[in-house]
């Protein structure tokens, strides 16, 4: 099997979203996500990597990722490259699990559990002890609200006034006022605020037992958020912002995160978030998978929660699932009172309908040549004068496997 | 899918060697392996985790991981269990490759390459003598290795001389002797050849100080356990005191151990072993912890041909895979009594498997072998020890009204 080409799918109706779609020469076709900034992501799909991919055997997913990891991280990994990855490689797992007949979890080491809770995200500051109460009648136990974001703009974050603290935590009082511990509430700082004003917001919280305290600071310094959790006996959440292994290690290893949650779409997609899954497993540490973007997130998260033992609640914004995703994929996801249950069929568990290709709004862009500029290829630098007869053989011999698993692919790796 | 029975074969020329077949109601059979204590790990098989995966869906295999080591960690886990585990886990990842028809490797990730370098250890089996050979003329065995392509190699030029103090008294004069080989070798070959000094954990930090400086113009592609991977902060201080990589090797258990040598930087190389240390599943996470610090794995051999092949398949898949242990002695000598097909070792590579599952299969005959032990489970746990078991207390009842109202809306 080989990859044929990448297309890429915006919808002006969500500006920020941006569909992936690897297509291969057996007909099974692969669906990956991300969201934000979707025309940088884009180009970073056409311009970069699909050139990486078309020819390609769609299976060696683990070497596709690292050679898209090392052709971004030549002028520094993050961003819209990152998020350009992650969409592609939930692709490529798709592509893997439907041509072998499985969902993705049992690609991961197989399931652990059938279905997994669900947290729902957002709720109005007047109104939230109503929204509560629904949601508990739907068995929806858990639920997360920004309350502090909205006062932390006048000061940049820098202050916060006691009083206005104390209006802003109104919304967690009226749910505990509606529904008293029926429901766990975890608090989203969104990164506005320095580290004593973070402080000082988790310990007036404490006696309203948030389910956790997540991104009240920015996460740029592991030792500044470790103060933070030695500051206060709530559970301190390292969130979707940090990208790969690699910058959530330093957090997971100086226990500055009790919660770790990785945003599939941003942070590498299945691949790494399965890898982050196991660091914070060594930790001892949960994971909870960030959402609050797209339909297909949700399903690539799925298979992570059915196959990680740390995974322990997942995100979902339930205005999303129940306005909007299922305009776009099917089947919609599988929650039913609160459980995410484990997606049945093989790959991912959806597909984009249809009709979004032929959206008045969409913008359609495919790639379907390979890369032949130096630069753009992960054939490596191929040899030079001076090295040893063994070396220069075994470069000739990894350019030789490589060109040849483009230009024959037959499926498996010889 | 089921598991329907498990068996373990004891090969009685190999009394450390124990193989385990899983068996499935769709015919399917998984191979698994491990070595040292084989009696204690058929008791760990058959009395504690078997129980556990008869009758249920081979395809779970990281649930039957978190079983297992659940249960065998209820009384500190380790030894003959976290054998046990790793060689059923073997078993169950050769299962899932077969029946969804793809080399294991393609489970974990996919291919990264096609062939991995192998250093050769030093051993002694049949006609090949390199074990013996390296004292009496090393050049020749280095030459010969070479001659194959083999361009890295590993022997034990120091376990000898700590014997008589156990490792607690060295003497320059005794030290000069053990290296008197190798320092031949760079000698006549210059550094045509790798060569990595396992010491079997045989020195005290004070002596194995004095050992890496030595050997620094030896020039070692690593000191493996110099000491015993007890202490990763005198481990550290063995690290700090020498270039040379010090390699965190096969006695660490699971990825909770490997993790301190890894994240203090006592390691620059990590070793484990695939059979003791939790199979595939375990080694898997291993790699990627290791990844996390930029840090490459070599994976251990010596033990079997299964081991081999698993490996095999966690080299393929891993990017930060360094080289891969062999032992052409066994290969040669006595692997291919047991499986087939073989693996194949050319010039100086280790290559991908082809088949689906493992890719190797206990030959036929094995079992029958003569005074071979062969053990076979085929009862599931109804006990405390089912994964799904129910709690002594509270009584059920209050067990079961707590889930209705907590689960149903």
């Amino acid at each position: 099997m080989h990859i044929t080409h990448i297309e890429s799918i915006r919808v002006g109706e969500y500006p920020d979203i941006i569909w992936v779609q690897v297509y291969t020469d057996t007909g099974i076709v692969g669906l990956g996500e991300t969201w934000y900034a979707a025309t940088t992501v884009e180009a970073a799909i056409h311009d970069h990597f699909a050139p990486l991919l078309v020819g390609k055997d769609p299976f060696a997913i683990e070497r596709h990722w690292s050679n898209m990891f090392r052709l971004s991280d030549h002028a520094g990994y993050g961003g819209a490259e990152m998020r350009a990855i992650s969409a592609l490689d939930i692709a490529l797992w798709d592509i893997k699990g439907k041509a072998t007949g499985v969902p993705v979890y049992e690609l991961l080491g197989g399931k652990v559990r059938d279905k997994i809770r669900v947290y729902a995200t957002g709720a109005p500051y007047v109104g939230a002890g109503e929204l509560a109460k629904e949601l508990v009648a739907e068995g929806i136990v858990a639920m997360k609200m920004g309350p502090t974001i909205v006062v932390a703009t006048p000061t940049e974050g820098q202050y916060l006034a006691p009083k206005e603290l104390d209006r802003a935590l109104q919304p967690f009082r009226d749910v505990r006022q509606a529904v008293g511990d029926d429901i766990d509430i975890a608090n989203d700082g969104h990164g506005k605020w320095s580290l004593p004003v973070a402080i000082q917001i988790a310990q007036a919280m404490e006696d309203l037992e948030p389910m956790w305290q997540e991104d009240l600071m920015p996460l740029l310094n592991p030792d500044a958020l470790l103060q933070l959790q030695q500051s206060t006996r709530t559970p301190v959440c390292i969130s979707e912002r940090l990208l790969s292994r690699w910058q959530l290690r330093p957090y997971i290893e100086n226990g500055s995160a009790r919660v770790v949650m990785p945003d599939l779409i941003w942070t590498g997609g299945i691949s790494e978030t399965h890898k982050i899954a196991v660091m914070a497993s060594a930790h001892q540490l949960p994971v909870a998978p960030h959402d609050a973007t797209g339909p297909v997130n949700i399903f690539a998260c799925a298979q992570i929660c059915m196959s990680a033992p740390n995974a322990m609640i997942m995100e979902h914004v339930r205005p999303f699932f129940l306005g909007w995703y299922g305009d776009f994929v099917e089947p919609n996801l599988p929650i039913v009172h609160g459980w995410l249950h484990a997606p049945e069929e093989p790959g991912i568990g959806t597909r984009l309908k249809a009709a979004v290709r032929q959206r008045q709004d969409a913008t359609l862009r495919t790639t379907d040549e390979m890369a032949e500029k130096p630069g753009l290829n992960d054939e490596g630098w191929q040899g030079g004068e001076g090295f040893s007869p063994q070396m220069a053989a075994e470069m000739q011999d990894i350019w030789r496997f490589r060109k040849r698993s483009a230009a024959a692919p037959e499926g498996k790796v010889e | 899918m089921n598991i329907t029975q498990i068996e373990t074969i004891r090969p009685a020329a190999f009394p450390e060697l124990i193989f385990v077949q899983v068996q499935t109601d769709g015919g399917l059979v998984g191979l698994g392996e491990t070595w040292y204590a084989a009696s204690a790990v058929e008791g760990a098989i058959h009395d504690y985790f078997g129980p556990l995966l008869i009758g249920r869906d081979p395809f779970e295999i990281e649930a039957h991981w978190q079983t297992m080591f659940k249960r065998s960690d209820h009384a500190g886990y380790g030894g003959a269990e976290m054998r046990a585990i790793s060689a059923l886990d073997i078993a169950l990842w050769d299962i899932k490759g077969q029946a969804l028809d793809l080399p294991i490797f393609e489970l974990i990730g996919g291919g990264t390459r096609h062939k991995v370098r192998v250093y050769n250890t030093l051993g002694v089996y049949g006609e090949i003598t390199d074990g013996h050979d390296i004292w009496r003329r090393p050049v020749d065995v280095a030459q010969s290795l070479l001659d194959e392509g083999i361009g890295a190699m590993k022997f034990s030029p120091t376990d000898f001389i700590a014997r008589a103090s156990d490792g607690q008294l060295l003497f320059k004069k005794d030290l000069d002797w053990a290296l008197a080989p190798w320092r031949k070798i760079r000698e006549a070959l210059g550094m045509e050849i790798d060569i990595a000094n396992d010491a079997h954990a045989k020195w005290n930090l004070t002596n194995a100080i004095r050992i890496v400086e030595a050997t620094e113009p030896l020039r070692p592609m690593w000191h493996e356990e110099l000491l015993s991977p007890a202490n990763e902060e005198a481990h550290l201080r063995l690290q700090q005191a020498t270039r040379t990589p010090i390699a965190a090797a096969e006695r660490l258990m699971t990825r909770y151990q490997h993790r301190r040598f890894i994240e203090s930087g006592a390691a620059r190389v990590v070793m484990p072993d695939l059979t003791w240390t939790g199979g595939i599943s375990e080694v898997a996470k291993i790699a990627i912890l290791a990844s996390a610090h930029q840090l490459p794995i070599a994976p251990h051999d010596c033990v079997g041909p299964v081991n081999m092949q698993a490996c095999a398949h966690i080299c393929m898949a891993t990017p930060n895979v360094m080289i891969m242990e062999y032992n052409r002695a066994m290969h040669r000598g006595w692997y291919g009594d047991f499986i087939e097909p073989n693996f194949v070792v050319e010039d100086g590579y280790l290559l991908a498997p082809t088949e689906p599952g493992l890719g190797v299969r206990l030959k036929a005959g094995v079992k029958e072998g003569q005074g071979a032990i062969v053990r076979m489970s085929n009862e599931r746990a109804e006990s405390w020890l089912n994964a799904s078991q129910r709690y002594t207390y509270p009584p059920l009842d209050m067990q079961e009204a707590f889930e209705r109202e907590r689960d149903t809306p």
